[in-house]
């Protein structure tokens, strides 16, 4: 009998817990929409002014008067989703469209080969061809850690796309970016990124719509109109 | 049982990435993940009632309860952990780990890429405690 009361409680116990995180989910993606919405906010810790910092890759037009600012690791499974399904309605109805421009920064937490992956996008950005470099790595993604990006397959990636190898390979041997891959992590951390993909839609204002994970085109959408006051 | 299916539902929909509570509600639903959708609604409906049945069943002091309620929580619990995806909570774990490469990091990524056969190892658990309880019920309405 003892034991069936333990049973019971277990049972309300896995109850309440599922509630409790699931409360908490939920508080949590809220304040942290809150937080970078908010103008008091915005104006001591100013993520609108932080998110400027750096030259990190852009395309489309510069005179955009909206930014979305993607923090991303390209072995990570949900990013690599998103730039399959959703980049692309991002792109052509955004960015294309001239409404908004798109900014990537890496925010490496899957692995060592996280870290490379970027370092060689920055190293093929030398030679014009970071967006190129881009796609192929993410159409090329597989499993997390499993090898497809270690040096030897983005060495592949590099010869695929034309590039200049001994500038690469020097590039990316001296480890020239290691400083920026650090900092944008750090930037990351400090914008309150716990997850990725995490996009920063960043308005003319300095207003900032925080969109988490793999979220549809229509989100983007709305954020951007909402921010260019269309 | 309909409110725990809901919370649970919604849950493993929250950490599927289905359900999206910021900066707008939207339910979106990938068109390659229908299939783990389905088995989140079977997972949802098989919590609630094996959830409900062992509470009821362990509150009359029911013979041979406890073990399809231990199967029960077993497959609840795994199916939520295999459902979360590690892009969620890989960093803050992380960063108790002190660094990527870890066993939290390198757990994460496991559960995440054999998610699906965990989930339905944990239907099938969910199928076996639903039974136990079921056949449990009959067997004492007819000593009764």
């Amino acid at each position: 009998m003892k034991l069936d009361r333990r049973l019971s409680a277990g049972i309300i116990g896995l109850i309440i817990l599922i509630a409790t995180v699931g409360g908490v989910l939920y508080f949590k993606s809220e304040s942290t929409f809150n937080q970078l919405s908010s103008s008091t906010i915005v104006a001591t810790v100013n993520p609108s002014e932080l998110l400027k910092s750096g030259s990190p890759p852009v395309r489309g037009s510069l005179n955009a008067s909206v930014t979305i600012v993607e923090f991303g690791d390209f072995q990570c499974p949900t990013c690599g989703a998103w730039y399959h399904e959703q980049e692309p309605l991002v792109l052509q109805n955004l960015v294309d469209s001239g409404k908004a421009q798109f900014e990537w920064r890496d925010f490496d937490f899957f692995g060592p080969d996280s870290v490379s992956a970027s370092e060689a996008a920055y190293c093929a950005g030398e030679q014009g061809k970071f967006w190129q470099f881009y796609d192929i790595v993410y159409s090329n993604q597989q499993t997390p850690n499993s090898g497809w990006a270690d040096f030897v397959h983005l060495q592949k990636f590099a010869e695929q796309l034309g590039l200049n190898m001994t500038q690469f390979n020097a590039s990316f041997q001296s480890h020239k970016y290691a400083a920026l891959v650090n900092m944008n992590y750090a930037l990351g951390t400090q914008l309150g990124v716990t997850a990725t993909p995490t996009f920063f839609v960043v308005g003319a204002s300095g207003r900032i719509v925080t969109i988490t994970g793999d979220q549809p085109y229509s989100v983007f959408e709305a954020s951007v109109n909402s921010l260019s006051g269309t | 049982m309909l409110a725990i299916t809901a919370i649970y539902g919604g849950l493993l929909m929250f950490l599927d990435q289905f359900l999206f509570l910021a900066p707008y509600f939207v339910l979106y639903v990938r068109s390659n993940d229908i299939g783990i959708l389905l088995i989140d609604i079977a997972l949802s409906l098989l919590t609630g009632f094996v959830a409900v049945v062992s509470f009821r069943e362990l509150k009359s002091g029911f013979g041979k309860t406890k073990s399809a309620t231990r199967i029960g929580v077993v497959g609840m619990l795994s199916a939520l952990i295999a459902g979360s995806c590690p892009c969620y909570y890989l960093v803050p774990m992380l960063t108790i780990a002190g660094g990527f490469g870890g066993v939290f990091g390198t757990a994460g990524i496991l559960l995440s890429v054999y998610q699906l056969p965990i989930k339905l190892i944990s239907v099938i658990l969910l199928l076996l405690a639903a039974y136990g309880l079921e056949m449990n019920a009959r067997r004492a309405c007819i000593l009764k």
